[in-house]
């Protein structure tokens, strides 16, 4: 289909090659759509990671309530985005919102959170991270419990006592298929992105958060240009098969570790 | 370099007492073997000493120094672990040099590049590195130290592991059975390189084991715990010849040691199988005798008569184990024969136990001094 220039609710299909593609590739919202994709991309997994390590590594070190956290911060990921996303809207409201009225509070001005040109994609990427980080979490608690307790103890024996060296030489190496493994999956799922631009931005203000998803959905479902959607669904269905390929690499390797 | 005193040492987790008010001296230089079964709190006992757990009361102390107050690195002991506990991230060479390392090089040193920017770091890692070769070369692993962990064999691994606790010279060297992993053959092997290796460096092993033929074999004295109790210290041969309780009697050999009831007369006398086997100063009641399978003799020699009907009936090669049933009590001993001798199942036999191979606990499970009995007429 991505080779045709069938038209949702056309008679007629005609047969038109690579044209799609090459129409893509000059395509100024496809390329806007592609970098955002990238930036929401990077913020969300590399802001997931840090604070779903940070936070399980602080959950590890006192045992008491782990369950609690565990759930608390898994929530976002079991819960239904769209609805999630109506909340996150009510919070950055401009006005009424309770992120600007805290912020007042402690002196710094209001912002227009999903209007604003150069924030709008960053307050998107927020709100992944809120999401992204409890299912990251839950994969380092994981990883953490299955570092063995000897190896941990054998490092004591050999000196590496303070927090830094252990996790320098201890924790993170040996987190390491963990983290390829969260990775991926954070990329993947930061790639897959629309919920929350559907319902707060429509891919606004000036295209500043048009991701891939939604610029497909657009120009398939708005403008009912089927051809040239499925053309950007393929190049975005082999992005997607190749983080999938990296992350059946990390399994791998994970699998060699043990 | 000193004796390790450890005393008064209680550790509990939540309301059960792992070890309960234990004491032991380990003497400077001696080949200690902790033995007993799973849970008996062993490891914990070793944990203890390495510091990687507290107690809850008591001392651990080498020489003047309150082994307590330091942390684990500086209590200069080695372990050794069951499960060999490498970084699978590094290779072999890293991991010998690791302790090294931490001891060595600062902080700055440490960082990833630092061999690069300074001359200082760079001869300091090539000197570690040559005592890691060195060590590595000893234990005949030199020709892995590129590899890493998980390309290595068992045996290779736990060679690998004694070579990371030989690098620093401790005057103590942990072993939390390290062997149990291992197959057959190797374990043997092993066994009798860890002795040679504590003959060579002289210093003190603590070995953890609920093998006793390991224990047996490798140790100069064998401390027997159960329950977070120690029974018995003793050497090897002491603890299989006089051991002090029936406990320790049952724990150590195999087969089993046999039991059989016995009785304390007013006057003394101890009698077994309707036979008077021995006095003691004690006054009467019941007891119990006690003699190993291996024990026992076809030969008209003077001691305890066994008889009874044989069992079960099981070939081991060198020797025949056959299963008595006394038919007085309705006891099971089980006795070693010459292989060939002709015990067949169903069949009356009758078996000596030398007087001196008897062993005579109290009804609280003591042993007891008792009077041989070798210039005593048998009283039938």
């Amino acid at each position: 289909m991505s080779l045709t220039d069938w038209q949702f609710g056309a008679t007629t299909l005609n047969w038109v090659g690579l044209q799609n593609y090459a129409e893509l590739w000059s395509d100024a919202v496809f390329r806007k759509s592609v970098a955002n994709t990238l930036v929401y991309l990077v913020l969300v997994t590399g802001g997931s990671i840090t604070l779903g390590l940070s936070l399980a590594l602080l959950i590890e070190s006192d045992r008491s309530g782990r369950g609690f956290y565990r759930t608390a911060f898994f929530m976002p990921v079991a819960s239904t985005l769209i609805a999630m996303a109506v909340v996150w809207e009510f919070l950055l409201h401009p006005s009424a919102g309770l992120v600007n009225h805290l912020l007042q509070q402690v002196g710094v001005a209001p912002q227009n959170w999903l209007n604003d040109r150069h924030l709008a994609l960053y307050s998107l990427a927020a709100i992944g991270i809120w999401q992204m980080s409890g299912l990251a979490l839950v994969f380092f608690l994981a990883g953490l419990q299955g570092i063995p307790r000897d190896v941990r103890d054998a490092a004591e024996l050999d000196g590496i006592e303070r927090p830094f060296d252990r996790f320098r030489f201890v924790t993170w190496p040996l987190l390491g298929p963990t983290t390829l493994f969260v990775i991926t999956v954070c990329a993947i799922r930061a790639l897959q992105v629309f919920d929350t631009v559907h319902v707060l931005t429509k891919g606004g203000p000036n295209k500043a958060t048009e991701v891939l998803l939604h610029t497909i959905y657009t120009e398939g479902f708005s403008f009912f240009r089927m051809g040239y959607a499925s053309a950007m669904t393929v190049v975005f269905i082999a992005g997607i098969f190749l983080l999938t390929q990296i992350q059946h690499a990390a399994l791998e390797r994970r699998t060699h570790y043990a | 370099m000193s004796d390790i005193q450890i005393s008064c040492l209680t550790k509990r987790f939540g309301n059960a007492a792992v070890l309960q008010e234990l004491d032991l001296t380990v003497r400077d230089g001696e080949f200690l073997t902790l033995l007993g079964a799973s849970g008996c709190g062993k490891s914990t006992l070793l944990k203890l000493i390495a510091g990687l757990d507290t107690p809850d009361t008591g001392t651990i102390r080498m020489g003047d120094r309150d082994l307590l107050a330091l942390s684990p690195s500086a209590r200069d002991c080695a372990m050794v672990f069951q499960s060999y506990a490498l970084y699978p991230h590094m290779t072999v060479r890293e991991n010998i040099s690791m302790p090294l390392v931490m001891r060595g090089l600062g902080f700055w040193g440490r960082l990833p590049g630092a061999r690069l920017v300074s001359p200082g770091v760079r001869r300091r890692l090539a000197d570690i590195h040559a005592s890691a070769h060195e060590v590595a070369r000893r234990l005949a692993i030199d020709g892995l130290l590129d590899r890493k962990p998980a390309h290595l064999s068992g045996g290779q691994r736990q060679r690998v592991a004694l070579a990371r606790a030989m690098v620093r010279h401790p005057s103590v060297f942990l072993f939390d059975e390290p062997l149990s992993n291992l197959d057959a053959n190797l374990r043997h092997a092993l066994r009798a390189e860890i002795r040679q290796l504590h003959d060579q460096l002289g210093v003190t092993f603590i070995y953890v084991t609920h093998d006793q033929h390991e224990a047996m074999s490798m140790s100069d004295r064998v401390a027997v715990m159960r329950e977070g109790r120690i029974l018995q210290v003793a050497p090897p041969e002491d603890l299989y010849m006089r051991p002090q309780s029936l406990e320790v009697a049952r724990f150590v050999g195999a087969p089993r040691i046999n039991v059989v009831p016995g009785d304390i007369l007013a006057n003394g006398e101890i009698h077994c199988l309707a036979q008077r086997i021995a006095d003691t100063a004690g006054n009467g009641g019941p007891c119990r005798v006690a003699f190993r399978p291996q024990a026992v003799t076809l030969a008209k020699a003077p001691g305890l008569t066994v008889r009874g009907v044989v069992g079960h009936v099981e070939y081991a090669g060198a020797e025949l184990m056959a299963t008595l049933t006394l038919p007085s009590q309705g006891e099971a001993c089980i006795v070693c024969l010459p292989a060939g001798t002709a015990a067949h199942a169903g069949a009356e036999f009758e078996v000596t136990v030398p007087w001196e191979a008897l062993h005579v606990f109290d009804a609280g499970g003591q042993r007891m001094s008792i009077g041989r009995c070798d210039t005593l007429k048998r009283v039938a």
